[in-house]
């Protein structure tokens, strides 16, 4: 299993290392004269205006929120991707992956799925009451509104 | 190897951390703590939980820490955040720093920490799958009406200061 994360850290090193090591060179042997108008952010040779710190739509914390739920629910389907294929085959199969860490007598294809139908069912039932109750809408007519941009730039 | 990788993942976990708690910028310390988060992450896989590491990085990472992110960007006042940052408990912080540091050291001390050499350990994720789909199928559903509550409770709750501000902003 480490050999496969070696892997893993290698890219990330990289990453990381494309980053930092033309900072660290061009910090080094670029010459330091900076001005007003070199310090200012470039942004494709428009002239800036205003601050980046700008508030943020605040709408988009409510489907953050949702996310992360869904996330969550995502990273418990790969455990169980992962071993449906054997649950089909049946117990045998089963029994090989769990290496007598599980009573895996009982185990189906048809009892893994209707367990995940059920999971999946419970959380359908609450994206379907958020959409119901409107939480999910984006309400266009409020955010095109002139007066917000205004007071986004000022 | 693995020794010289956990001390540089502990080097950075804990220099990160320390960079939270102590720069003024909060949107650094969001990063300082992206860093602290995927560390943690390097330590689950060094300890042969691999399917925690990759938990530890879509959740902590890639979710919450965006959802911190997002809290920072609503902040009204985050152009205008002084550089200063002002301690104010001193002394409880300070009885319960020392009784933590107490509590740290005399389990590090009294703790016998057997060393045993041990076969590098096989991934987790299928056997995983396979608890969760028979021994610990109830919890498994369980932790679906869990998700439920936080998909609904969290919206509502967050429903009504969000449309307030919403109609601030309008105003």
């Amino acid at each position: 299993m480490y050999e496969n994360y070696a892997h893993v850290l290698i890219f990330a090193l990289v990453a990381v290392g494309v980053v930092v090591a033309p900072l660290i060179l061009f910090a080094l042997i670029r010459p330091v004269r900076p001005d007003a108008e070199k310090l200012s952010a470039y942004e494709c040779g428009e002239r800036v205006v205003g601050t980046p710190w700008i508030q943020f739509n605040i709408r988009y914390y409510l489907v953050c929120l949702v996310f992360l739920v869904f996330e969550v629910e995502i990273l418990l389907l790969f455990p169980w991707a992962l071993v449906y294929g054997a649950f089909i085959g049946g117990p045998e199969q089963v029994e090989a992956l769990a290496q007598g860490a599980a009573n895996t007598s009982e185990a189906s294809g048809g009892m893994a799925f209707v367990a995940m139908f059920i999971f999946m069912v419970i959380l359908a039932v609450g994206l379907a009451y958020d959409w119901g109750k409107g939480y999910l809408e984006w309400e266009t007519e409020i955010t095109t509104s002139p007066e917000i941009e205004e007071k986004e730039v000022a | 190897m693995f020794d010289f990788i956990f001390f540089v993942f502990s080097f950075v976990c804990i220099g990160s951390a320390l960079f939270v708690a102590f720069t003024p910028n909060v949107v650094h310390a969001a990063l300082g703590l992206a860093s602290t988060f995927a560390t943690l992450a390097g330590f689950y896989v060094l300890l042969g939980a691999d399917f925690l590491a990759i938990t530890q990085i879509a959740i902590y990472v890639g979710g919450i820490l965006v959802l911190m992110l997002f809290g920072i960007m609503y902040t009204h006042t985050i152009a205008r955040v002084s550089g200063e940052q002002v301690m104010m408990q001193v002394g409880p912080a300070l009885l319960v720093v020392i009784l933590t540091l107490f509590t740290l050291v005399a389990t590090i001390l009294s703790t016998a920490w057997p060393v045993k050499e041990v076969a590098p350990p096989a991934p987790t994720a299928d056997r995983i799958g396979v608890l969760l789909m028979t021994d610990y199928l109830l919890p498994f559903e369980v932790a679906a009406i869990l998700l439920l509550v936080a998909l609904v409770g969290a919206v509502v709750i967050a429903q009504t200061p969000v449309r307030k501000s919403i109609e601030e902003s309008v105003d």
